[in-house]
């Protein structure tokens, strides 16, 4: 599967990898031309909140969900990351099917 | 009850229309459709008895057919017409003695002088009603002729045109009634609503001709049959105490002003609360029409239900709203532990179940609810069609048949999908605690934290979504309208009908015209910050700043004031004519307000002074009828009135006059029928109805002239 514009796959699947902004690591989940970006190296739930509304904007419009990048040698964060997108892919489709139920989908 | 003195059934002369000619079972269904309940058949110089026998047979007691015929009369060269009504047991006299009367000639040509009629007729005990004014008529010398020779001098009247003509008449001191000479009969129904009213319940022609001459019995036997009863009050304060029989009817006070009309009233008012029925004295002008209406919007109280006008009360939602809580997230650094404290157990290392992911049971939970009441609603169905007979009835054996073996089927599947779908429930119930409980045992037995089952995203976004769906579901049902229904105020003549009107808007936090109040208990200010605070709930749905305004929501000054929509209502009283804003005048308002205390259905009706501020018009047209409708209905009516419309136009079953006399003050009671009020402490102290209604009554005079509709006679 290749990576398309806007880090989107071709089946509504977008690109999420751990970057790195001086000290602190990020998982980093694009969509579009923005660039979500949750701290995986300290508890900082507001930014994780601030992220939240943003996927629940984007779900509106359609399902998706996030392709970690692979890495072999993958460290603790990598495998943090990995875990969270796992999760997080799992509720994303939750939600889309109570958006769906509700009638609280964007046309 | 209507009189109808003067009717053709039959084509006698040349000049006579073919549309007067009617069979019995026509002449039935037309009369019986009116109020008519007395007919006298008058045809010209001829009486059919075997025609009068025919109707006799079809009518039955339905309504009482008298016997008569219209003459033609010649005196000194002049040409006359005088109807001859008798009793119906005189049918039979009277047919012999017109068929012998007219047995050589034919009715075109037939005529009598006076002194013939009375020489053939005057042994029939008839009524004789002349024409008068009304060609060809008899003059007043004809007329004094026939009262002369008659031996019933009580029962010769003057029939006019029409009902003024009948109180002008009667102003000048003559008898008179008028009937329909009805020429066509499919016009009858509407030229039977201006035919003379009769007040008294009369049973017959004997009993109609000792109306004529005021014979009491027959008028107690007639007033009695309305139900009476005799009240004790004390209306004046020194103790004494006033008898007075009243009718379910009109019983009507009059005399000079200052004898205690209004005490009368009072006390009455207060005897029948005594009792436990509803009396309200009814006062012309001492009511503003402004406030009966609420048009200052202090009641408060509209009775109506949101749901009649499509409008949720969105009480779960408003309180979910403030009730609205953050759900938190799973921190970062429970991941970051988990995956740090590497487990290094080797049995716990092969325990696989705890690495799987929980699934979501809402989801399956959402479907199972939504098959369970698909499911109850065809139950339903199901059952309706086994136990409503009609169906079977209309829709057939066949159809209903194959209807419910379709819905055996649906009901079937519906069944399978919703164990199906508890199945699944209960196994990701179940696979979740399974998880969970391992992850835990190994947490426990390792000392490593447990790995988090979900990142937070699903409990955080529904928290959201549920606030969003009531949010939205509170503001759509603010921006509905109310179209309130106008209420019916009153006819204000020329201007046209005047109508109550309710504007209600629900606060959407933009209204700001001070004209309107809330229809709840609630403050403006609240209704307004709590519509506004909504709509900021709804901006922020999805930011870091919307649980600060649901905060706000809750700081809002008594905002327990507000639970559901109702709460926001506002409304406006107004007044409108032909769709423009009107404010009645002070007369006007009289008017209104009279009008609506008439239309209110009660038992009893405590009328002072209605014809105040009030024109003739209005009270002969309008006040006057509803008045009498009350009577006839069985209402008890007490009315004290210097108006004469009132007085007298309503022939009132009491009259009830208060007279100052040297020291002290005297009550007479009577009636219009006998024509006399007597003194209740002395019964030889008798006054003449009509001499002090005349004398003592605004308009008197006038009201007497125009009283042809009622029947000059006091009946």
């Amino acid at each position: 599967m290749h990576l398309g514009k806007g880090g989107k796959y071709m089946d509504n699947t977008y690109e999420a990898t751990v970057t790195s902004v001086d000290s602190e690591q990020f998982l980093s989940l694009r969509i579009g031309n923005a660039d979500l970006k949750i701290p995986l190296t300290k508890d900082e739930p507001n930014e994780i909140k601030k992220v939240f509304n943003e996927l629940i904007t984007h779900l509106r419009k359609g399902l998706f969900n996030f392709r970690m990048e692979e890495r072999k040698d993958g460290d603790l964060i990598y495998q943090v990351a990995k875990e969270y997108v796992k999760q997080l892919n799992n509720e994303l489709r939750d939600i889309y099917q109570a958006l769906t139920s509700y009638q609280l989908l964007k046309q | 009850m209507k009189i109808d003195v003067h009717v053709h059934t039959k084509k006698t002369k040349k000049g006579d229309a073919k549309t007067r000619e009617i069979d019995p079972i026509r002449f039935h269904e037309i009369i019986s459709s009116t109020e008519v309940k007395i007919v006298a058949i008058t045809n010209h110089n001829h009486f059919d008895l075997a025609q009068y026998n025919a109707f006799i047979k079809v009518v039955g007691d339905g309504f009482q057919i008298w016997p008569g015929v219209e003459l033609d009369i010649t005196e000194d060269g002049r040409r006359g017409h005088l109807l001859v009504i008798a009793s119906p047991k005189q049918a039979e006299s009277l047919e012999k003695t017109i068929t012998l009367l007219t047995k050589d000639s034919a009715p075109d040509v037939f005529s009598l002088s006076i002194d013939n009629i009375i020489l053939n007729f005057d042994k029939l005990h008839p009524l004789y009603i002349a024409h008068y004014k009304k060609l060809p008529d008899l003059s007043d010398s004809d007329i004094e002729k026939i009262i002369e020779k008659t031996s019933c001098k009580n029962r010769v009247l003057k029939e006019a045109t029409n009902a003024i003509s009948a109180g002008i008449f009667l102003t000048h001191g003559h008898s008179s009634i008028y009937g329909s000479d009805v020429q066509d009969w499919d016009k009858y129904q509407v030229l039977s609503k201006d035919l003379p009213d009769l007040r008294l319940p009369v049973e017959s022609f004997e009993q109609f001709c000792l109306l004529l001459n005021k014979d009491q019995a027959a008028i107690d036997t007639l007033l009695d049959k309305k139900i009476s009863e005799k009240i004790s009050i004390k209306p004046f304060g020194d103790g004494s105490v006033l008898e007075l029989k009243v009718y379910n009817d009109i019983n009507v006070f009059f005399g000079a002003k200052g004898t205690g009309k209004s005490k009368i009233l009072e006390a009455i008012a207060g005897y029948y609360a005594s009792k436990g029925i509803h009396a309200h004295k009814f006062e012309s002008g001492s009511a503003d029409i402004d406030e009966i209406y609420d048009l200052n919007c202090k009641k408060k109280r509209i009775p109506m239900d949101l749901k009649d006008y499509g409008i949720d009360y969105c009480n779960k939602e408003i309180d979910s709203i403030k009730k609205a809580q953050e759900v938190d997230v799973t921190s970062m650094s429970r991941y970051l532990q988990f995956y740090s404290d590497e487990i290094k157990n080797k049995k716990a290392k092969t325990i696989k179940v705890k690495d799987f992911s929980p699934e979501n049971p809402d989801i399956i939970e959402r479907d199972f609810l939504s098959v369970n009441k698909v499911h109850e609603e065809f139950i339903k169905f199901r059952l309706y069609l086994e136990s409503d007979k009609s169906v079977k009835k209309f829709i057939g054996e066949d159809n209903l048949n194959k209807l419910i073996e379709n819905l055996a089927e649906i009901i079937n599947n519906l069944e399978n999908e919703r164990l199906g779908n508890f199945m699944k429930y209960k196994v990701i119930c179940l696979f979740n605690s399974l998880i969970e409980k391992v992850k835990i045992e190994i947490s426990a037995k390792t000392g490593t934290p447990k790995k988090p089952s979900a990142i937070g995203f699903y409990d955080y976004a529904l928290n959201r979504i549920e606030i969003e769906r009531a949010v939205k579901s509170v503001l759509q049902n603010i921006g509905k309208k109310i179209v309130f229904p106008a209420e019916y105020i009153g006819c204000l003549d020329e201007k046209g009908d005047l109508h109550c009107e309710t504007d209600i808007l629900i606060q959407d936090g933009n209204i700001t015209d001070a004209r309107y109040h809330p229809i709840a208990d609630v403050k403006k200010s609240t209704q307004k910050s709590f519509s506004n605070a909504i709509k900021a709930i709804d901006d922020a749905l999805y930011t870091p700043q919307l649980f600060q305004k649901v905060s706000e929501l809750n700081r809002i000054e008594e905002i327990d004031s507000i639970s559901t929509i109702l709460e926001l209502l506002i409304f406006e009283k107004y007044f409108i004519i032909n769709k423009e804003r009107y404010k009645p005048s002070t007369g006007e308002s009289s008017m209104l307000l009279l009008h609506k205390e008439l239309k209110d259905d009660k038992d009893l009706y405590i009328l002072d002074e209605p014809e105040k501020s009030l024109g003739n018009e209005y009270i002969n047209n309008v006040i006057v009828p509803l008045i009498k409708e009350k009577a006839k209905m069985g209402k008890r009516v007490f009315i004290a009135t210097h108006d004469a419309n009132i007085a007298v136009r309503t022939l009132p079953y009491s009259s009830i006059y208060r007279a100052h006399k040297k020291d002290e003050y005297a009550t007479f009671v009577g009636n219009p029928f006998l024509n006399h009020l007597k003194n209740i402490k002395d019964e030889e102290d008798k006054l003449d109805w009509k001499e002090i209604s005349m004398r003592t009554l605004e308009g008197g005079k006038d009201a007497f002239g125009e009283r042809g509709q009622i029947y000059g006679q006091h009946l």
